[in-house]
């Protein structure tokens, strides 16, 4: 028998040996009949398994940093990754690759492609990874409960909530100043939001100063709605069964709207379409004084302000006496299904080492996400960090301070992009050419529902 | 005397008239070439400026060059571009000739099929395209990026076009000198059309380089790449931050189709110097 | 080859006619793989309603045309597109056929202005696109501050929905500049020069020599420009993706840009495929009646 073949006859009698240890030191007088079923396998040849990320820049760059030192933290497992383009893209390479059996070991998908991916059945979730290889020390007690909550349905986590975010008030403290705002009391309700906006509204040069300026994105609805201890959808969110009603003409949302469409119609207010950059650049150069943006772009904007201005950093706001919180952003990372026992471990393995603290705190720092883990926070909180970059702790403190609610775990729709398109289609309307709120919503919510219907139809 | 006077004041105006429509056109394109050169600061200064302040800062381009692998994705659309480009040609001027001089039976149907593919709007033949490539095992292949696109309709009407404004009795007079219709295509007709053959080359050519959505669908891996998805996954890092090594990035992707098309257009101008005068 | 004989005349025609299938075979062939099969694979794809990752897929029959016929976002996708088609064609091709006759000169360095409107063409439609977003920006854009100069305000040109019509048909026209041209250029420098001097002696001013000889000589060039400029105006999507994205409140939102929403970003394939349908139809419709009624006007030698 030659070397190899010894190893491998070695580690089965190992693998038979452990599977029996329960039986054999726990007996207690009972003769445990029951046989486990041993799914488990060890890695003894060098394994490489495929991770396909969906963003750039600095991220991009942390993202392949990490997997650098993973790689070089131990000599098993290789992970090759890729940059597949932004999220839509990245998601259609997805998608044909599941329809050609070409899938990926390890996938990013983002927020609004959770429920698409559970409904796939192209994924292994992480529970079932868990109990499948049970020799592989991985443990998400220590995380946000929130964070793990949005990726699970029904009582089984699905996939690892990687990048998390949220939006946050951006302002403008020296902008504060100059009209007589108070830079450490940024608006907290809409009616303080919509009174700061018109005194930061300067139109008396060519160049005019806008109070506010944010991108048109469902995103910042459904988290205004979320604030408000509202569902967005129906079904809990679409988390206990499959969402049949947009909640778009429900108080919440029409709050949130109304204040958004009123702030533009008195000029506070100046949209820079969809595109967060924009909005940044608005921010960052000057022409807007306020913004709602994910605090996932707080490095990026630090780093387009330049010091040119003191920025300061708030909660979302949202009306007197609301008792909600703030939903998720970002991506998580979901394992493929259809690969070699061995390389579904080695995705977990990699899945694991990124649930350390290291790792949380590398990720936050570079870019403004949150670090998810208990353990992460202290050490960040511990070493100061909070204290020299208090920008950083206002999304995180928004989040720590959200209760667990079906609002607040977000929604998830089989068809939630075209949702938010078809939202953002009626806030578009709505800023153009003045229109009443609620009549928009109105026709939004009526195709949005014959959408969910015909999605639902699939699954009769 | 009255003549040249004329005729100079007539060049006189056209240069003006293409001078002024020329800025126009040419604006965009400067600013990008200009924009290359600034420094972050200078590209969003107000009021916008237009020159750099100097054309020696390289930074851009370095920075464009050391971020993303520009030297592969080049080579690769290069690679793809030239074969396309001749692939086509090869394909098309048959194609063209038989449905203009040749004609067999059915021609005139088969030509129709051929224009009805003009019209297929190329988002939706991509799914079905893709799996018959994973099929054949070509995903991530150049040849994956050159086969689907080498029966041309465009190029195929265009040169038909051209060919059809030949008279019949050219054909008919090289027939009864023992000439055949592959000796015909090659040594008379093909010269004859060297016009057409040449807008057709740098069209080919041009589309080949900068088609974005399909080579995105069929490379997984950056070995593969285009210079158009490296230059837009460039464009979504920057996010608009760093404008001028944007710039310098898409400067470094246009540069080879310009060259392509300077060096084509002399030699179709060549062409047309020595070209047939009819009648 | 076989000739002189009269029997030999009919072989050979024959043959000669059968030849034409061996030219034809691999555009054929090519073409039933990559794009009939595809299109036909589609028009399957467009009578079902399917999962976004394709596990799962019902038929559906008619319902998908059904829905477009009755959408009301789909009815204004058709007028955008209409004006869209028409402004650009209307306006690009008199255009480049004007410049195209100052190229047609042999002044000297003409090969430099030739370069130069070739530009747009050697520029992807992403380039483009993202070298006029930064120009229209309202703030810092260079068109915004010309303006200003001159003493007006110009508008939010990609986020004003009735801007944003304009400020697409005006770029796609930059775009499509260069290939018009080259074509244009081509049909032009086929016209034989002793036409002009055999008109010049007749007493024709240019106005008349444009009228009678160029136009006419060149009409198979404008007639395939035509055809192509409104397909390519049709599929056009790459510089509308960039800068508007079908805004803003689908103020741009031509056909092929729904279509390509519908399937590669809502994955809603199944009612994607009934849209390219729809925009097949209407190509095929167009172009038919181009032939027919621009054919016989076109003239061949």
């Amino acid at each position: 028998m030659n070397a190899q073949s010894q190893k491998r006859l070695l580690s089965i009698i190992l693998v038979i040996i452990i599977a029996l240890l329960p039986s054999t030191v726990f007996g207690n007088g009972k003769v445990e009949v029951t046989p486990v079923v041993q799914t488990d396998v060890e890695i003894v040849e060098p394994v490489e398994i495929t991770f396909w990320y969906a963003v750039s820049g600095a991220l991009g760059d942390v993202i392949q940093k990490m997997v650098t030192e993973f790689n070089a933290s131990q000599d098993k497992i290789t992970v090759v990754p890729e940059y597949v383009g932004e999220y839509v893209p990245a998601l259609n390479k997805l998608r044909l690759a599941i329809q050609s059996k070409t899938t990926p070991n390890i996938a990013m998908t983002y927020d609004a492609g959770t429920r698409t991916m559970v409904d796939s059945n192209a994924t292994v979730s992480v529970d079932a990874l868990k109990a499948k290889y049970p020799s592989v020390k991985i443990d998400f007690s220590d995380y946000i409960q929130s964070a793990v909550n949005y990726y699970s349905f029904e009582g089984e986590q699905f996939a690892l909530p990687f990048c998390l975010s949220s939006p946050i008030l951006y302002y403008n403290k020296d902008r504060f100043r100059e009209v007589g705002l108070d830079p450490d009391q940024p608006p907290k309700t809409y009616e303080e939001f919509l009174a700061a906006a018109e005194k930061l509204t300067d139109k008396s040069s060519a160049r005019v100063k806008y109070g506010a300026s944010w991108a048109i994105r469902s995103w910042l609805v459904e988290t205004s709605v979320a604030t408000q201890n509202g569902l967005f959808v129906d079904q809990e969110n679409g988390r206990s069964g499959r969402a049949t009603e947009v909640f778009l003409t429900e108080d919440p949302a029409v709050k949130f709207i109304s204040m958004w469409a009123e702030m533009a119609k008195k000029g506070y207010y100046v949209s820079p379409g969809r595109n967060w950059a924009d909005a940044r650049n608005n921010f960052a150069s000057g022409v807007s004084a306020m913004m709602l943006q994910s605090t996932a772009g707080l490095a990026r904007t630090l780093a387009d302000i330049g010091g040119r201005f003191e920025l300061g950093t708030a909660s979302f706001p949202k009306p007197a006496g609301s008792e909600g919180g703030v939903v998720y952003g970002g991506n998580g990372l979901w394992v493929m299904k259809g690969h070699p026992a061995v390389e579904e471990k080695a995705a977990l393995m990699f899945i694991a080492w990124l649930t350390q603290p290291k790792q949380q705190i590398t990720l936050s720092v570079n870019t403004g996400y949150y670090p998810l883990t208990n353990a992460a926070i202290s050490e960040l909180t511990e070493s100061g960090y909070y204290k020299e970059n208090p920008h950083f702790y206002t999304a995180l403190e928004q989040a720590l301070t959200s209760k667990s609610t079906p609002a607040t775990a977000g929604a998830v729709i089989g068809v939630h992009t075209e949702v938010r398109n078809i939202v953002e289609n009626g806030i578009e309307e709505i800023i153009a050419t003045n229109a009443d709120v609620k009549t928009v919503l109105a026709k939004q919510k009526a195709e949005i529902d014959a959408l969910l219907a015909e999605y639902n139809l699939m699954f009769k | 005397m009255r003549y040249s006077h004329i005729k100079k004041i007539r060049n006189f105006c056209n240069y003006i008239a293409l001078f002024a429509l020329s800025s126009t056109v040419l604006l965009p394109t400067l600013f990008m070439l200009f924009g290359s050169f600034k420094e972050q600061s200078e590209v969003t200064a107000y009021p916008p400026r237009l020159l750099p302040g100097s054309f020696t800062y390289l930074g851009n381009f370095s920075a464009a060059w050391k971020r993303a692998p520009f030297g592969l994705y080049l080579t690769n659309s290069l690679i793809v571009g030239i074969f396309t480009l001749l692939g086509v040609l090869l394909i098309c001027i048959c194609a063209a000739y038989a449905f203009s001089h040749i004609k067999p039976w059915g021609a005139k149907y088969i030509f129709m099929l051929f224009m009805s593919g003009m019209m297929i709007p190329p988002q939706v033949t991509v799914v079905p395209r893709y799996m018959l490539m994973q099929k054949m095992g070509l995903i991530d292949t150049h040849a994956a990026m050159i086969i689907p696109f080498l029966a041309y309709p465009m190029g195929i009407f265009l040169l038909y076009q051209f060919f059809r404004t030949v008279p019949k009795d050219l054909e008919e007079a090289a027939r009864l000198d023992g000439c055949g219709p592959f000796r015909f295509l090659v040594s008379i007709l093909i010269p004859l059309a060297r016009p057409s053959i040449g807008a057709l080359s740098i069209l080919t050519f041009v589309n080949s380089w900068n088609r974005y959505m399909w080579p995105l669908i069929v490379t997984n891996t950056t070995k593969m790449r285009t210079a158009p998805i490296g230059i837009k996954m460039f464009l979504d890092e920057t996010e608009g931050s760093h404008l001028g090594v944007m710039m310098a990035g898409a400067v470094i992707v246009i540069a080879p189709a310009i060259l392509v098309f300077i060096i084509g257009q002399k030699q179709f101008v060549k062409a047309l110097a020595s070209g047939a005068v009819k009648g | 080859m076989h000739n002189s004989t009269v029997n030999g005349k009919m072989n050979f025609t024959t043959l000669y006619r059968a030849s034409g299938y061996l030219f034809l075979l691999p555009a054929l062939v090519l073409f039933c793989i990559y794009v009939i099969y595809p299109a036909i694979a589609t028009l399957f794809l467009s009578f079902q309603i399917i999962s976004p990752f394709g596990d799962r897929a019902i038929f559906v029959g008619l319902k998908n045309f059904i829905d477009l016929y009755k959408s009301v976002n789909y009815h204004n996708s058709l007028k955008i597109t209409g004006i869209f088609v028409f402004w650009t064609v209307l306006m690009g091709l008199p255009i480049s056929l004007l410049i195209s006759l100052f190229l047609n000169t042999s002044l000297k360095g003409i090969s430099f202005f030739r370069t130069v409107f070739f530009l747009p063409l050697a520029i992807s439609p992403v380039m483009a696109g993202v070298i006029w977003v930064f120009l229209l920006n309202p703030n810092i854009g260079l068109l915004n501050y010309l303006l200003r100069v001159i003493g007006f305000v110009g508008p939010n040109w990609r986020t004003d929905p009735n801007w944003a019509l304009p400020t697409v048909i005006m770029v796609t026209i930059w775009k499509q500049l260069g290939f018009n041209i080259i074509i244009f250029l081509a049909g032009l420098q086929n016209v034989p020069l002793d036409l002009y001097e055999a008109a010049s002696i007749d007493g024709a001013n240019s106005w008349k020599k444009f009228i009678r000889i160029t136009i006419p000589m060149i009409s198979p060039t404008i007639l395939f420009l035509t055809i192509t400029a409104i397909i390519q105006s049709f599929e056009s999507f790459g510089s509308i993706d960039v800068l508007t994205s079908g805004g803003p409140a689908n103020a741009t939102n031509v056909l092929v840009y729904s279509l390509y929403k519908d399937a590669f970003v809502n994955f809603r394939t199944g009612y994607a495929s009934a849209q390219a349908y729809v925009i097949f139809i209407i190509l095929l419709l167009i172009t038919m009646f181009q032939f027919k009624f621009m054919g016989k006007k076109v003239h061949y030698q």
